[in-house]
């Protein structure tokens, strides 16, 4: 019993890592209609610019903050640059973000070489929490409370915020946003760049889970986006229930069948995608 | 105040805007009329910056509209409810008025359009607030899409076929409202396919065809003029 809520609660901590990276996914997706192929080394960034203002000797909490800044200035700058002039020519997006992905890529190699690294646990959590006989690293139940935190926050500034409101609206109808007044290019830059520094703080949260090393950026960009297929296109609401699915399901795999694990999240996602083409939460289309 | 001076546009390689020119003076309402294809959105469009014209002038209170982008002409204080009304489906009537909220900047006297204001000239619209934009009646539809141009607090609106897929009694209600707008000191310049409406609300009378302005008078102009109501109008 207390193996399996223990490995429970390392498959929620997961889950909510892979919610926080795919929620920076599924809002670009949503919003600009943009699959920002980047998103997974923006996530590696995120971890290594943590990893090195730590190294200056600086806390945790305040080199994660540096971390959330840095990705989200590097986002207004590919925005502003490169990513706006490709805004409804879907095979230039996927060019030039796969490319930015590889330039990034190299870039964290160039500075911080290809050796895997960790982050330690920041003091403060590095301990354990006992019920009865069952011990749960305190951690995991952070990165846990993190993410529900963070769905609070997007369904507050969608449904009760007039920020909100004019990004539901852009998605239904741009051209008609601007006509009313509204700069839908700087509403676009900061949803790109509140996106990209998502991943800079699920990077800097989840360097002390899964560590830092070369090719994690693919990896985690994929399992992002089965999350993001998974929920169904756009909906941070739908990655938010599908991240904890693959999540627990990807960590009771590893347990069970260690051999199948990836293979069992590939198979949900194509029950779903049968059942449901849109995905859990996904807009229907005609 | 809006003057245009032989605006030409295209659609890809169709030449649609063929030489507009024409004018509305501060506080009253001109009323575009024509068939179907004859250029009246694209005049809408081109104005509101939605679409680009490829030569001519377009101004505004002395200032250049034609390279500007949409949200900047909105805060010159240009307002437009637009064909089809394109309300927000996935936000409730109230977020619908209140995204675009803004303040008059112009300390001018005129009514500073609010949610309270809204809300008193079209009752049904607080009645229903908290439905989705797409749940109401077209003629609620078209209230909202005035209501959320007025939260702008423009000098200028631009209606395109206000009284498009509604029943007469409701035409009839939007007309009432259009002349009370026009009495609060509002400019309009709006396109029509209800000649009835267009003549009992505008002060002036353009008729467009083929991208050009080919007949301008007064209403009781058109209404005497059977042979241009029967050449361009096809009634």
């Amino acid at each position: 019993m207390s193996i399996f809520l223990a490995q429970l609660l390392t498959g929620l901590a997961y889950g909510m890592l892979y919610f926080m990276i795919a929620a920076g996914l599924t809002i670009i997706l949503g919003v600009m209609n943009v699959v920002n192929l980047a998103h997974g080394t923006l996530f590696m960034l995120g971890a290594y610019i943590v990893f090195t203002f730590i190294s200056d000797e600086l806390n945790f909490w305040i080199a994660l903050l540096i971390s959330v800044l840095l990705t989200a200035v590097l986002g207004i700058i590919l925005e502003k640059l490169l990513i706006k002039h490709v805004y409804g020519k879907e095979l230039e997006q996927v060019l030039l973000t796969f490319g930015l992905s590889f330039i990034i890529a190299d870039v964290v190699k160039w500075i911080w070489g290809t050796e895997m690294q960790t982050l330690p646990v920041p003091a403060l959590l590095d301990a354990s929490l006992s019920i009865g006989e069952m011990v749960f690293p305190l951690y995991r139940l952070f990165v846990v409370f993190i993410g529900c935190l963070l769905a609070l926050l997007l369904w507050y500034l969608e449904s009760k915020t007039r920020i909100g409101a004019i990004i539901r609206a852009g998605v239904d109808d741009r051209a008609m946003v601007g006509a009313l007044g509204i700069n839908v290019g700087l509403v676009f830059t900061g949803v790109f760049a509140f996106g990209a520094a998502l991943a800079g703080l699920s990077g800097a949260l989840g360097g002390p889970l899964i560590g830092m090393y070369t090719g994690m950026d693919n990896e985690i960009l994929v399992t992002s986006l089965i999350v993001v297929v998974i929920g169904g296109l756009g909906s941070w609401k739908g990655s938010f229930i599908s991240a904890i699915l693959v999540g627990v399901i990807e960590t009771f795999g590893k347990v069970w069948f260690p051999s199948l694990s990836m293979l069992i999240v590939f198979l949900i996602m194509m029950v779903v995608l049968i059942i449901r083409p849109q995905g859990l939460f996904g807009r229907e289309v005609a | 105040m809006l003057e245009l001076q032989d605006v030409h546009s295209y659609y890809g390689t169709s030449y649609i805007l063929q030489g507009v020119t024409f004018s509305v003076s501060e506080g009253k309402c001109v009323a575009l009329l024509g068939r179907n294809g004859a250029g009246k959105t694209t005049t809408i469009h081109t104005i509101a910056g939605l679409h680009k014209s490829k030569r001519g002038s377009i101004r505004f209170k002395d200032k250049q509209l034609q390279s500007l982008s949409p949200h900047q002409i909105s805060h010159l204080g240009i307002g437009l409810v637009p064909q089809g009304r394109r309300i927000f489906s996935s936000l409730t009537v109230k977020e619908n008025l209140t995204m675009s909220a803004r303040k008059r900047k112009a300390n001018d006297g005129r009514i500073n359009w609010g949610l309270e204001k809204i809300y008193e000239l079209f009752p049904v619209l607080k009645e229903r607030e908290k439905n989705l934009g797409t749940q109401l009646s077209g003629g609620q539809q078209q209230m909202l899409a005035i209501g959320r141009a007025l939260m702008t607090n423009p000098e200028f609106l631009l209606m395109d076929e206000p009284s498009e897929g509604l029943a007469p009694v409701i035409i009839d209600q939007v007309g009432d409202i259009i002349i009370k707008l026009k009495e609060t000191g509002l400019s309009i310049l709006m396109v029509e396919q209800n000649i009835a409406l267009a003549c009992k609300v505008a002060d002036e009378i353009l008729i467009m065809n083929k991208g050009k302005i080919v007949w301008n008078g007064t209403p009781d102009g058109l209404m005497k003029n059977e042979e241009i109501q029967h050449k361009y109008l096809g009634v």
